[in-house]
């Protein structure tokens, strides 16, 4: 029998080891709990089997505390696993209790007593392991967590039927010492060391495949949502296209009317021969000028057309709008339209495209000079560049005679213009250049005169580097 | 446009010019579009008509508080539907209990909507932008027939009304009474005077109102709603 003992020892021993080893790499808590409860009940049986050469407290008390030691660690192991409510404490509570009722036995020196309570104790604590392995392997749906399960249980039912035969054979003399009543702990321990380290390898390999098709199922989806954003991203731009080229049709249909009628008139008074040379160059001039102002539209279209990927930078906002300013001051000069720029913090950057960006500030300046060069009131344009929280707004007033209250609902919509000959294009492209760039456009009549137009860009931080990407809002979360 | 028409013959060479092309026909252009109106008036000019351009609906209906000189002659308004303020389709329906000079409206798109709407309204053609001359000039033409005719009924109308304030109250009952079919005893009779008396109003009736017949009497009654 101490033989038995020893060479379970020598299994419980090398069995954890190797599987340790084989999971190295994978290690985490479970694992360790569960080769370190392999080498406690590996020290329990090596006990065991000094039994008679050293006193039984030593041998036999601390033995079976290293064995039910190691079934507690072994339950704790499973119990993480499973992600189950963490009860260590209670677990090593019972084995020690367990302990001090070996204990107790033991110095009331009353040895059918101690061989129950060793009987009932593993015999319990290998069905609770039982049932934990066939709820893991009924979660993982994994086949080695079932083989466990079953080695447990028998283990179990081998000590619970030891724990009835000595009851029944309570009153028959017993020998002292080694007795056939070991064979069975040993023998059963040894196969559920097997079976369980193997088992347990078996599980951590099925849970690692798990993971990895878990990961090419993400990623693949992740790939798919990507595509399908980009999809989006087209679909969007087509759309702002298709708006683009709706208001081009509208706004083209005026001048190519004018030219035609020009062009008839033309023909018709030269037929008539009652068109002067006088009068018929300055028909073609008319035609040329109109000419002129398709071009100017399909010009400014095909500017808002072009793709310009990877175009942003950092652009600091009093600057922009000095350059934009520059741009128009000719004009508001020979109108005696003036600028009152205004700039809160020392300075105030965004991330964008700086043609973009001039595009919108000239625009919404010219849109001003123009209103205030037909207008009798105050020829001023009050211009402010403030931080509120993370966005930077820019707010032009112009104190002009304001804009209809529809117009002001649809403004950033094409064909919708309050001036004479107006594209009707400008705040639709400039609307949709800040929606571009995480920004947005708001207009509101002044309540005394004049309209306030915001526009809305998010504070560019100058510790990161500017977003080369436009349109992307969060990076897609990569695997390793 | 009675209001706004010269009651005096044109003195100088230009006013003559002008109440020529008046009198051909006088196309009032509405629309936001400067080079437009440019252009539409350079094409009136060479076909002989006169015209006045507005940038915007406003700018027409104030332009009508004070009178500008124009001569008797058929118009019509050619308007833009778009436009900024004011659209074409509201102006026609402010217009339409004020006036009855012909609507042409014209749009730079086909809205089969907005054109519907403008012909419920009566207006005599919906254009698009852009449109031939040819076709323009057509509309405009029909336009002017049609004014034309309206007011040459309404200078008619006139003309009758003043007819009938001439006459004198028992005048007026002689020619109720003739329209009511009465004959000459019957109306004596109903009026309480002698036969002659009868015959003699009936007589100065028919004088002052210019009528040789019966059943003129009767249309003229019928128009004025005597």
């Amino acid at each position: 029998m101490p033989t038995l003992a020893v060479m379970t020892a020598l299994a419980c021993l090398a069995l954890p080891l190797l599987t340790w080893l084989a999971l190295r790499a994978r290690r985490d808590l479970t694992v360790d709990l569960w080769c370190g409860g392999g080498l406690l009940a590996s020290v329990g049986f090596f006990l065991s089997s000094l039994r008679g050469q050293l006193s039984d407290w030593l041998t036999l008390a601390v033995g079976f505390a290293f064995l039910i030691g190691s079934m507690v660690a072994r339950a704790q192991a499973l119990r993480i696993s499973l992600a189950m409510p963490d009860r260590a404490r209670q677990m090593v509570a019972l084995a020690a209790l367990s302990s001090l009722a070996f204990c107790l036995a033991q110095w009331l020196d009353a040895h059918f007593l101690r061989g129950m309570i060793v009987r009932a104790s593993v015999g319990l604590a290998a069905a609770g392991l039982s049932w934990l392995a066939w709820q893991l392997s009924r979660k993982e749906s994994s086949p080695a967590a079932g083989w466990i399960a079953i080695t447990y249980a028998l283990m179990s039912l081998g000590f619970l039927a030891l724990v009835i035969q000595s009851a029944l054979a309570a009153d028959a003399p017993r020998a002292s010492g080694w007795s056939s009543y070991w064979a069975v702990p040993l023998i059963s321990s040894m196969i559920t060391a097997v079976v369980g380290h193997f088992g347990f390898a078996a599980i951590v390999f099925e849970r690692e495949k798990r993971a990895e098709v878990e990961r090419s199922r993400r990623r693949a989806q992740q790939d798919e949502s990507r595509q399908l954003e980009s999809r989006l991203r087209q679909l969007s731009r087509q759309r702002d296209l298709a708006v683009v080229a709706s208001s081009l049709g509208h706004e083209l249909s005026q001048p190519l009317a004018v030219i035609r009628v020009h062009a008839e008139v033309a023909r018709r008074g030269i037929a008539r021969d009652r068109l002067d040379a006088q009068r018929l160059r300055e028909t073609l001039e008319k035609i040329a000028a109109n000419m002129r102002r398709s071009a100017q539209i399909l010009g400014t279209a095909s500017r808002f057309i072009q793709e310009r990927p990877g175009q942003r930078r950092r652009l600091d906002l009093e600057q922009a709008v000095r350059e934009a300013w520059e741009l128009l001051e000719d004009d508001a000069r020979k109108h005696g339209v003036e600028l009152q720029l205004r700039c809160g913090d020392p300075s105030i950057a965004v991330c964008m495209d700086p043609v973009h960006l001039s595009l919108v500030l000239s625009n919404l300046l010219r849109n001003c000079v123009e209103v205030l060069a037909g207008h009798g009131g105050q020829r001023r344009i009050e211009l402010d560049i403030r931080q509120q929280q993370d966005l930077a707004l820019i707010r032009i007033r112009d104190h002009g005679p304001g804009l209809p209250a529809v117009l002001l609902g649809q403004a950033g919509m094409p064909f919708r213009t309050a001036k004479p000959d107006g594209l009707g294009l400008g705040l639709a492209i400039c609307a949709t250049l800040l929606r571009c760039a995480a920004g947005g456009l708001e207009l509101e009549n002044h309540p005394e005169a004049g309209v306030i137009a915001t526009v809305t860009l998010p504070v560019h931080n100058t510790q990161l580097p500017c977003c080369d990407e436009p349109f992307q809002t969060e990076p897609p979360a990569r695997d390793r | 446009m009675s209001h706004s028409r010269l009651n005096r013959p044109p003195v100088t060479v230009e006013e003559e010019r002008m109440a020529e092309r008046c009198a051909q026909g006088r196309v009032i252009v509405i629309d936001d579009d400067d080079d437009w109106r440019d252009a539409i008036a350079g094409a009136l000019d060479l076909e002989g008509y006169a015209w006045e351009s507005h940038a915007s609906a406003l700018s027409f209906l104030s332009s009508r508080q004070q009178p500008e000189p124009a001569f008797p002659g058929p118009c019509c308004i050619l308007c833009d539907v778009r436009m900024p303020g004011m659209d074409g389709l509201e102006l026609q329906r402010q217009l339409l209990t004020q006036t009855a000079t012909p609507f042409l409206l014209i749009s730079g798109e086909s809205g089969a909507r907005e054109a519907a709407a403008a012909f419920r309204a009566g207006a005599l053609d919906f254009l698009t932008k852009p449109v031939g001359l040819d076709k323009l000039l057509e509309a405009i033409e029909r336009a002017l027939v049609v004014s034309r005719e309206r007011q040459r009924r309404a200078e008619t109308l006139a003309e009758m009304g003043r007819r009938v304030a001439q006459l004198t109250p028992r005048e007026l009952r002689v020619v109720r009474l003739v329209v009511e079919g009465q004959t000459n005893p019957e109306i004596a009779a109903t009026m309480n005077v002698a036969l002659r008396t009868a015959k003699l109003y009936r007589q100065r009736a028919i004088e002052k109102l210019g009528v040789s017949r019966l059943a003129d009497l009767v249309r003229m009654a019928d128009a004025l709603g005597i």
